[in-house]
């Protein structure tokens, strides 16, 4: 687990660098990046020791709770932030409000009106 | 002077892993607090460095804070206390925003430690909250957004959405969660339905309809008979529609955006009943008699009299769904003869 958490800040002290970390142009010495990686080894050691009973404690509990809560991007994620989102901005109709009253909808509406005038 | 120098780094990590002894051991709320003592101690340091080598730790120590912090409030409401950690995380985040609102390159980390915010507050219930570090983001001109990573950006774009869409304010609200989820990353399939399922209500309001593949795709198809009832003009079906699914509409709070859509719905029968009467005699379409109406909605099992129906159809013209006239004696609704039923084109009802 130490050696997956150092190989990526070893890596990425030479260029491969996050570019906020270069912006001040400071390279940190030794000891500041083991510090990081340490950090990141908290982080994973977290998650390793995961405690399963704390959802069931969760159902019984009355806190506030946000269904809609975000998942969290990864740290590094970047994506192709092109037009790929073109294709989901094309999921919507700004025309159906026509004039078609062919649907069985509108045909039974018809009769119920045209019922109505008949039984005067 | 060789102690001096490293002992800042000793108030960081002792605590540190005290915190992550007493996880390991179940202890949440111990444990909370010695991170929260780490977290505290780092920040010290953290805001004498100049330059922003350290904010990938800062990300780990913002996300870690504010998990333990709902952690330890779980085991706090299970043995009656008053569960208070992840209002003291909301705390630690503004203290660590404020660090990152200055002119250095430390700058970008702030749209992230605002999305943890976000989180806190919406989870606390605490929104309003969320207005002062939206200002700081929105008006100071610390920040430039354009320069925050593409991830932290779509996050926000999501909450702010959300505010706007409690707030009902639907042009700004379509702004921004069609920015997140147009630049939201395609895999991230369940935030791109958290999106959606604010975006939908929102576009709804201003006559944009989903296609049915989009609410298939997502699994939204709670919404599938809303499309359809504001399609048909069947006031009936959208009735069923809210009933059905009130308790899910309810929790994500877009309830009453969609009861509002009754609106629209009447605007789209009512443009129906004017369609059949034209083809019929095109010359007497452009007036409706309200007792036809009366039928109608009593066919669609609303039993509504003539005045209430022409109390709908006064607001429907007050709201320019609907341009004409009433003749209140004669209990006819006089439509123009050019364009009686405007369409939203992108605006909200009544403005």
């Amino acid at each position: 687990m130490i050696n997956s958490c150092l190989c990526p800040l070893v890596i990425r002290g030479e260029d491969k660098g996050p570019e906020h970390s270069r912006i001040g142009g400071h390279k940190p010495t030794n000891r500041l990046e083991i510090f990081c990686v340490t950090v990141k080894f908290c982080q994973r050691f977290r998650m390793a020791t995961e405690q399963p009973k704390v959802a069931t404690e969760e159902a019984k509990i009355d806190l506030f709770e946000d269904d809609d809560e975000f998942e969290e991007f990864e740290i590094d994620q970047e994506w192709e932030d092109k037009e790929e989102g073109t294709d989901i901005t094309q999921q919507w109709e700004d025309d159906w409000d026509d004039d078609d009253v062919t649907d069985d909808f509108s045909l039974q509406l018809r009769r119920e009106l045209e019922d109505n005038t008949d039984k005067k | 002077m060789q102690s001096e120098k490293y002992s800042q780094y000793v108030d960081i990590m002792v605590p540190l892993f005290r915190a992550l002894q007493n996880y390991r051991l179940g202890n949440l709320v111990d444990s909370y607090q010695a991170f929260e003592k780490s977290a505290n101690a780092f920040i010290q340091e953290f805001r004498n460095w100049d330059s922003a080598w350290a904010l990938d730790a800062l990300h780990v120590v913002a996300y870690e804070i504010r998990v333990l912090a709902e952690r330890a409030d779980r085991e706090l409401g299970a043995i009656g206390k008053n569960p208070e950690k992840l209002k003291g995380a909301g705390s630690f985040l503004m203290k660590v925003f404020g660090v990152l609102a200055g002119k250095g390159p430390k700058r970008v980390g702030a749209l992230y430690v605002t999305c943890q915010l976000f989180k806190i507050y919406f989870k606390l219930g605490t929104v309003h909250l969320c207005r002062s570090v939206i200002r700081s983001i929105e008006t100071a001109r610390i920040f430039d957004f354009e320069e925050f990573p593409i991830r932290d950006k779509v996050t926000y774009m999501y909450y702010t959405g959300r505010l706007e869409v409690f707030n009902e304010n639907f042009p700004a609200a379509d702004h921004k969660l069609s920015y997140a989820l147009t630049h939201c990353n395609s895999r991230s399939e369940a935030n791109i339905r958290m999106i959606l399922k604010y975006l939908i209500p929102v576009k709804l309001s201003i006559g944009m309809i989903p296609k049915n593949s989009l609410l298939e795709k997502y699994n939204l198809t709670e919404y599938s008979n809303i499309v359809l009832a504001l399609k048909r003009g069947d006031l009936r079906l959208l009735r069923h529609a809210l009933r059905e699914h009130e308790d899910r509409f309810l929790r994500s709070g877009v309830y009453l955006v969609l009861e509002k859509l009754e609106l629209q719905v009447y605007q789209r029968l009512v443009k129906k009943i004017y369609i059949i009467q034209k083809q019929k005699d095109p010359n007497k379409a452009h007036q409706i008699k309200l007792e036809v109406i009366v039928k109608a909605l009593k066919w669609l099992e609303m039993d509504m009299d003539v005045d209430e129906v022409e109390c709908i159809m006064s607001i429907l013209i007050y709201k320019n769904l609907v341009k004409g006239y009433f003749a209140h004696k004669s209990k006819v609704a006089v439509l123009s003869k050019q364009d009686p039923f405007p369409k939203l084109n992108g605006k909200p009802v009544g403005s």
